[in-house]
């Protein structure tokens, strides 16, 4: 993901990743890899419950981890695209997300309220 | 192989007459078995949701198998690849076991944020132990990436 983060930058979209590790191993994790975008700590897994990424006891020790998953969230905060790969070995490609960033309606400056109800329409009723 | 009894082969010589439709058979079913296998991993795996699409692979391997064992039973006593066959059939259900020991190993995608949805806010600690909400990255697209840690 970090080889091709300039593509997805450029793409105009942000990257953040989540763990259930602590702030110290995810800080070690970027410095070692080199990540550009940060990986934020969910220690008491109380998001990946939110969004339902629980992998129940699939940690080390029978812990919660959250599984491999992949959203694509646009402006306003509304899932676009997802990914929940079964198989850990086998995430979503860059390829595929950077697809599907540039699938996303562009919201250009000065889009009305008007035009923004009308596109998030759909969702706001299973939220 | 001579020493099959007949207790196992009641009626060997309606066997031979079915000799060519049990080997016919029997090939498809294994053939069936491992397609439905090899697609899964190669291919099912990499869709989006894939665990949802398991029990599809799942079941064509157990049809191809019982195709498999049938007419394992319609084999000519004599087939010389008759061992081979059976070493076949086994490798099928140690397929079988393995795609559902594997999938049963899945999270179900039950429960999980759907597209359409708002995504349900956060504020967590990035790696310099400041805590940093949802907000912040909204104004342009996101990509939210969950990963299992324990590195």
């Amino acid at each position: 993901m970090q080889s091709r983060f300039e593509d997805i930058r450029e793409a105009g979209a942000e990257l953040v990743a989540i763990s259930v590790d602590t702030v110290e191993r995810n800080a070690k994790v970027g410095e070692s890899l080199g990540l550009d975008f940060p990986i934020l700590s969910d220690v008491d897994t109380a998001v990946i419950k939110a969004w339902g990424v629980v992998d129940n006891e699939g940690g080390i020790g029978g812990a919660d981890i959250a599984r491999p998953a992949t959203f694509i969230l646009d402006a306003e905060g509304v899932i676009r695209w997802r990914n929940l790969t079964s198989n850990w070995r086998i995430r979503s490609s860059p390829e595929e997300i950077i697809e599907a960033i540039e699938k996303l309606p562009v919201l250009p400056h000065g889009t009305s309220d008007l035009q923004l109800g009308r596109m998030h329409h759909n969702s706001e009723g299973d939220s | 192989m001579t020493r099959i009894s007949g207790k196992e082969n009641p009626a060997p010589e309606k066997v031979t007459v079915h000799a060519a439709d049990g080997r016919r058979l029997f090939w498809s079913g294994v053939l069936l078995a491992l397609l439905s296998f090899v697609s899964y991993f190669g291919f099912t795996l990499n869709l989006p949701g894939s665990a949802g699409y398991t029990w599809i692979h799942e079941r064509l391997v157990e049809v191809g198998a019982v195709i498999a064992v049938l007419s394992w039973w319609r084999l000519p006593p004599r087939f010389s690849t008759r061992i081979g066959t059976g070493m076949a059939v086994a490798v099928a259900a140690l397929l079988l076991g393995y795609v559902h020991l594997y999938s049963s190993m899945l999270p179900s995608t039950e429960g999980v944020i759907q597209v359409g949805q708002r995504a349900p806010v956060f504020s967590l600690a990035g790696p310099d132990g400041e805590s940093v909400g949802l907000e912040t990255f909204l104004g342009k697209p996101l990509i939210l990436i969950f990963y299992r840690g324990y590195w």
